[in-house]
């Protein structure tokens, strides 16, 4: 029942399920953040340890989804550790190279675009990350990053801007 | 831009990047357990740490260059001859820059320090400072007899958060640049700002003046000086306009010293009149940070290495000329630090792949570069052709190494008597099946690739629609036409086959490709849906795929080919002027090879290698274990089903580090890959890489043609094969 501490079992039951179904989500999303395979290994890690030890915090009604808390939770942690790192310079097309299946058969397309992203500054790679990728409402990304809907807009706006004049050179304030 | 198409891009580029059943059960048993995960320590870490603190002290007098590796590191300032670095997670530590020994310091009151967020370190005449963007505040810090003391924090009103932002100190003044604005907090209170247009970087220079990186937008492009800045006035003064090639990553100035700068993993000074010059070479890696520990040694760190560079002429060494276009300083570490008297050099090369400019000098006999890393596997008969590597033969370790390798990689190497490169990437793709799902569903597991596209072809023609729980991706298991063709002539060469492509067996097969192009809906699969293929690297230590190597021909046995991201090879120079350093190079590297290369080229291999890690966090575990299974005979209630609780997930996590981080190469490793070694095949004469560069229309054609013609496709290639093998033989 939403609002009261679910027994020992069902807390159990309703964290594995989480962790099967948003592990790959979150694990993406920390790689898509910090271009850097074992920092979002041990992001997404820390992200459902985390998640276990505030359960009983949890508030479905609160939080709008148990998909929104667990990415506020990795979304914080990333920041962190970005925070931490914010002066060095990653280099993202390595950082693709040391992940498993490397050599899987990507587009250029997509590879360039994929690159592209990695390359937005993190408050527009926030929004297009919760927004495109995880398909999350407005009303959500604002939630979960803690700032106004207008400000989640204005950041779409400016990172698609941003994509497409990456890709095309065609800048829609022109 | 649609929502698809990003997340398309994402999930297309990180399709490798999965949890599996395995690491989720291990999520799940750290949580239960309240355990943090644990980054790896590497057997080549271990051994390097080693070999600096035997190779370091015997060399610091002779050599004033020397390399550390310290991993994890995020920000380095020199402190009292020392050098301070912080670790997120873990805290500060201190190095010794003779030695390299590190050693940690106790953090007086850490939940002060850990309530700093994104902490960074300042100096200024041996005061030790904490900024925080977050607490808009800078606490000085103290370290005596390796306690760290926090002081009072100054208060830093309107101190914005900006990634490009740079902080220095001097003069009692803390400098804040952000976006061409300098924020200045003298620390006996108050603030005022100067605009500085274009400036992104600043250090001090000498009193009342900062040196910076000034860049401006000329006719389209951009160009970058070095400047010098009066503190008081704002006014810009240039020293030196730059190359526009330099990327200036980071300046570092002290009393007696030129200005020096981190450009395109190399050192330069630049003296008072603006003369520019290089005067140290660095390996490739994110530089963070960059001091000058007196009038002539840099301290730089990159990555996970400290490497400290004389700027001064007489110090520079022997340099040894690397091209590997992604490689990093830190991947050779072990050469790095078994020879700190040679510095190792990555040039950026613009507008060309490496193949490309190891073509041209060998034409041109050049000597620039030492060793180049390739890729083109058809470029091997070339050079043992021509004499375009040196002969590693008369190397006894190479020559011992390459007698331990496997047939396929000594047949590669090998010309007569001649031995002419060494393996550096090998990883051996392999299509998987989910063997629970197929049996679940009774599905047929394909023999051949003519089954698997019969497969394919119902799969999507609608059998996907009745299993809505499963997917597949159709075109992403190393199966597109060009790499279906370049397999295929592999198979033939392997089977004694001649090189021709037009048979009954292709013609089939592209016929059925060409369906499941036209059917292929380009579905993404959800998250929750099961995959019944995948591709994987063997051996693969998985559990819920098996690796499926199929043939062609029903006849033929499969093999298994490696395409051009799946397999490097070194080459050393033969016009080269260091070709002894090379030749160390290379032993260096043979000696540290990656135990999953390893596995896959060397015969070598036959017992399994344990993590040395292993041990010690299995002690700890079963520590833990005794303890809880004592205070259990004494327990009751709650406080009994706590400590079972805790009992069952203790041996989860024993079972857990058993299964997945006891072994570098397991005895599992080893026993599945004796199926796969005499499988492996690689070709140095497969024509079809080099005729899809030539012609990437025509092998595009069969995706998007409806009247493709299959049969004149075949007869058109095997023609176009025959004059290429015509040429190689001629």
């Amino acid at each position: 029942m939403p609002g009261t501490d679910p027994s020992e079992t069902v807390k159990k039951e309703r964290f594995e399920g989480w962790v099967r179904e948003y592990s790959q989500m979150i694990l993406r999303t920390c790689f898509v953040y910090l271009a850097d395979k074992q920092a979002a290994e041990d992001i997404m890690q820390d992200t459902f340890l985390k998640a276990w030890k505030a359960m009983d915090g949890f508030k479905e009604q609160q939080a709008h989804s148990a998909k929104a808390w667990l990415m506020r939770i990795a979304i914080n942690l990333c920041r962190d550790h970005h925070r931490s790192r914010w002066f060095r310079h990653v280099d993202r097309a390595k950082a693709l190279e040391d992940l498993p299946q490397h050599y899987l058969q990507v587009e250029a397309e997509d590879r360039s675009l994929f690159l592209t992203i990695l390359a937005l500054p993190v408050k527009l790679k926030q929004v297009i990350l919760l927004y495109y990728y995880h398909r999350m409402p407005m009303q959500e990304v604002a939630a979960v990053l803690g700032i106004s809907v207008s400000t989640v807009h204005a950041r779409l706006k400016k990172a698609e801007n941003a994509l497409k004049i990456s890709l095309t050179g065609a800048d829609d304030n022109d | 831009m649609t929502d698809k198409r990003i997340e398309q891009a994402i999930d297309n580029n990180l399709f490798g990047l999965q949890v599996t059943e395995g690491e989720m059960q291990q999520i799940i048993t750290r949580a239960y357990a309240g355990e943090r995960p644990r980054r790896r320590l590497s057997l080549v870490l271990v051994t390097a740490l080693l070999i600096v603190a035997l190779a370091a002290t015997a060399l610091a007098v002779i050599y004033a260059s020397r390399v550390f590796v310290s991993e994890g590191s995020s920000d380095m300032v020199p402190h009292g001859g020392r050098l301070i670095l912080y670790k997120w997670r873990e805290g500060l530590f201190e190095v010794d820059p003779e030695t390299g020994e590190e050693t940690a310091l106790t953090l007086q009151d850490p939940a002060a320090w850990h309530a700093i967020p994104d902490p960074r370190l300042l100096t200024e005449e041996g005061q030790l400072f904490v900024l925080s963007y977050e607490k808009e505040a800078l606490f000085p810090f103290g370290i005596q007899e390796g306690i760290v003391s926090l002081g009072s924090p100054f208060p830093l009103p309107d101190l914005r958060e900006d990634y490009q932002s740079t902080a220095v100190l001097s003069d009692g003044i803390l400098a804040v640049l952000q976006k061409g604005l300098l924020r200045l907090y003298p620390l006996d209170g108050g603030m005022r700002q100067v605009e500085l247009p274009g400036v992104s970087q600043i250090i001090p220079y000498g009193e009342g003046q900062y040196a910076g990186l000034q860049k401006e937008q000329v006719q389209g492009s951009s160009k970058s000086r070095l400047v010098v800045i009066d503190r008081d006035s704002g006014e810009i003064c240039p020293l030196a306009d730059l190359d526009p090639g330099l990327r200036v990553s980071q300046l570092a100035f002290t009393p007696g010293s030129p200005l020096v700068f981190e450009a395109n993993n190399a050192l330069f000074t630049c003296d008072e009149k603006g003369y520019v010059q290089q005067v140290a070479s660095l390996v490739r890696g994110d530089v963070y940070a960059l001091y000058m520990l007196d009038e002539h040694l840099a301290a730089v760190a990159s990555d996970s290495l400290i490497l400290l560079r004389s700027i001064r002429p007489a110090g520079q060494q022997k340099r040894l000329t690397v091209l590997d276009p992604l490689g990093r300083g830190e991947d050779y570490k072990d050469f790095i630090l078994q020879h700190p008297e040679i510095e190792l050099s990555f040039p950026l090369f613009a507008g060309e792949d490496t193949e490309e400019r190891f073509i041209q000098d060998m034409e041109a006999q050049s000597r620039e570069v030492d060793i180049y890393l390739l890729r083109d596997r058809n470029l091997m008969a070339h050079i043992q052709e021509k004499g375009h590597a040196l002969n590693l033969a008369g190397d006894p370790e190479l020559s011992a190494f390459m007698k331990d390798l496997y047939p396929p990689f000594q047949a590669f190497f090998r010309q007569g008597e001649g031995q002419y490169g060494i393996p550096k990437t090998v990883f051996l793709p392999c299509l998987a099946y989910n063997q629970e799902a197929f049996g679940e569903l009774g599905f047929k597991v394909p023999a051949t690739w003519t089954d698997f596209f019969r497969f394919l072809q119902t799969w999507l023609s609608g059998l996907s629609d009745q299993h809505p729980d499963y997917t597949l991706m159709p075109f992403r298991y190393d199966n597109t036409l060009d790499l279906l063709l370049a397999k295929y002539l592999d198979e033939r060469a392997a089977n004694g086959l001649p090189p021709t492509v037009n048979t009954p067996v292709m013609q089939e097969l592209l016929t059925l490709y060409k369906t499941a192009r036209a059917l292929d809906p380009q579905k993404k699969g959800q998250p929750s849906q099961t995959h019944l293929l995948h591709l994987v690297d063997v051996p693969y230590r998985g559990a819920s795929f098996t690796a499926l190597p199929l043939s062609f021909d029903p006849g033929s046995r499969p093999v298994l080919s490696l395409p051009r991201d799946s397999f490097s090879y070194f080459v050393v120079n033969p016009y080269s002027d260091n070709q002894e350093a090379a030749l160390s190079f290379l032993r260096s590297y043979v000696d540290n090879l990656p135990s999953y290369v390893k596995i896959l080229v060397s015969q070598a291999v036959d017992a399994p290698v344990e993590n040395p890690e292993y041990e010690g966090q299995r002690q700890e575990y079963e520590s833990r274990l005794a303890g809880y299974q004592e205070q259990l005979k004494m327990a009751t209630g709650e406080e009994k089903s706590r400590l079972e609780e805790q009992v069952g997930n203790t041996r989860r996590l024993l079972s857990d580090l058993e299964f997945y981080n006891r072994w570098l190469i397991s005895p599992r490793d080893i026993a599945d890959y004796q199926q796969f070694s005499g499988m492996v095949y690689l070709s140095s004469k497969n024509p079809i890489p080099d005729l899809v560069r030539e012609h990437p229309e025509m092998f595009a054609d069969i995706d998007t043609n409806p009247d493709f013609d299959v049969e004149g496709f075949l007869t058109r290639l095997d023609e176009m094969i025959e004059t290429v093998m015509r040429e190689q033989t001629r």
